[in-house]
């Protein structure tokens, strides 16, 4: 039970130390971003237990589940304006610290924290608690009005975690839908 | 990435999958739900990594940033539709922004194109709900005679504004008849940002409940730009009155943040590496 509790503790302490920098307006996003996976990185790191496998089949699983996902946001867009957030840097940074917390948030996620939360309550309680805190953590920055939104997507990546049988999945499909924000 | 995945811990076989798919079927569901019911803008989809420039004043409080911009744009008009409207400030996000679907107008006849600007301007007025959070934003959309256009309420014509700092409240108002009046509105998706239904344009701005904070309080009664002299945005915050804008400053941290990156997408992969190398060993 302290495992869960731990993980979670280390991923509401990045968040809230991701916040406090964005409102400090003390650095620019994509420092803050890669801050803020490195930490997660190291909560998935610390909470690690168990071996990776590959699976060639979670490539073509989180590809699907990502483009899923675009092409729900290309649906909504089709439907009322949209706010202009294509930011002005050079791409490669952007997508690289994109591509880092889109992984990172996946692999404490829907890697270890699914796994430890499994292990004590189940699957199913794993994957309600899991997306309710991927919804949850992004209120910091964009409000509570996202959370219907974010559960759903916490739930569809998790569904991806599982079908898939590993964190890869729902972490290029995470990535995926993140890095299409550049050109939507 | 796929080296990243995890093996099976969480269930089993058949049962994982069969939570798996019906996690799926209820996520696609809440998504779609979401998407129909909630606020008309939102993040583009769920997350991403957006720089926040911080917020230029136009009459700046101490130790703020000044220098807010400004956009105009014209757009030909072909056929009886309007096209589609979109303007903002060059702030990421935009701290004021216009968007319109093609047709979200009522052209007089002969109108052959549209001008519209979106301009930081001195505050006429405090309003009696609140306090001003940022500045006061004049939108203006006319035909080629200068002649103003309206919306139609059912085109979803929106003002979306940005104010500075965390707002977690704030309502778009609109400047009629000397007064401030609320317009319907919703957090549009990123910090600070509100978007409002508009069909008639004007001065628009954000007023948060209750008195200004300091650091508005101290730069202008209104919390805004009440204070600022009547001129041009352009004349109106001197380089010796704020710091350097933050866009200034972004661009010549690129090579920085590049090599941040490389170095975090190495450190990711060595921890991978490390992670799993570890786990096998154990096994």
């Amino acid at each position: 039970m302290l495992r869960p509790v731990l993980l979670t503790a280390g991923l509401l302490l990045a968040v809230a130390v991701r916040w406090v920098a964005v409102a400090s307006d003390a650095r620019d996003g994509v420092e803050i971003g890669l801050a803020f996976g490195i930490a997660l990185l190291g909560v998935a790191f610390v909470g690690s237990q168990r071996v990776a496998l590959t699976r060639t089949s979670s490539v073509a699983i989180g590809v699907a589940g990502g483009g899923v996902l675009v092409g729900l946001a290309l649906l909504a867009r089709a439907t009322g304006p949209v706010i202009a957030l294509r930011p002005a840097l050079d791409f490669l940074p952007w997508a690289l610290a994109t591509i880092l917390v889109a992984t990172a948030e996946e692999l404490v996620l829907r890697g270890v924290l699914l796994d430890a939360l499994a292990r004590v309550g189940g699957v199913t309680m794993a994957v309600v608690l899991t997306s309710v805190l991927f919804a949850l953590i992004h209120v910091p920055l964009y409000g509570w009005h996202v959370v219907p939104l974010d559960l759903g997507v916490g739930l569809w990546l998790a569904g991806l975690r599982l079908v898939s049988g590993g964190v890869a999945a729902p972490a290029i499909a995470h990535t995926l839908a993140d890095l299409a924000t550049w050109w939507l | 990435m796929a080296v990243i995945a995890a093996r099976e811990t969480s269930g089993s076989g058949e049962v994982a999958v069969r939570a798996g798919v019906s996690s799926l079927l209820v996520g696609l569901f809440v998504i779609a739900l979401a998407q129909a019911t909630g606020p008309a803008m939102r993040p583009p989809l769920y997350d991403g990594v957006f720089p926040v420039d911080a917020y230029k004043w136009l009459s700046p409080p101490p130790g703020e940033h000044g220098d807010p911009t400004s956009d105009m744009a014209t757009v030909q008009v072909k056929g009886e539709r309007s096209p589609l409207l979109a303007i903002g400030t060059k702030e990421l996000p935009p701290q004021a922004q216009l968007f319109g679907p093609p047709g979200a107008l009522v052209l007089p006849s002969g109108t052959t194109e549209i001008r519209m600007s979106v301009a930081p301007i001195p505050a006429a007025s405090s309003p009696t709900d609140g306090h001003i959070e940022g500045n006061v934003y004049r939108i203006t959309v006319a035909d080629q005679n200068g002649q103003p256009l309206a919306a139609q309420a059912s085109a979803l014509v929106s003002v979306v504004l940005r104010g500075p700092g965390n707002l977690a409240e704030a309502t778009v108002e609109r400047f009629v008849n000397g007064s401030w009046q609320p317009l319907k509105t919703t957090p549009a998706g990123i910090g600070s940002t509100f978007i409002a239904v508009v069909t008639d344009f004007g001065d628009f701005t954000l007023v948060a409940p209750g008195a200004a904070p300091s650091y508005a309080a101290s730069g202008s009664p209104a919390g805004g730009s009440a204070s600022a002299p009547a001129s041009s945005p352009s004349q109106s915050p001197g380089p010796e009155a704020s710091p350097p804008p933050a866009s200034a400053t972004a661009g010549d941290r690129t090579p920085l943040i590049v090599g941040l990156a490389v170095g975090a997408g190495l450190l990711a992969g060595a921890a991978v590496w490390f992670v799993t190398g570890r786990a096998r060993n154990r096994g």
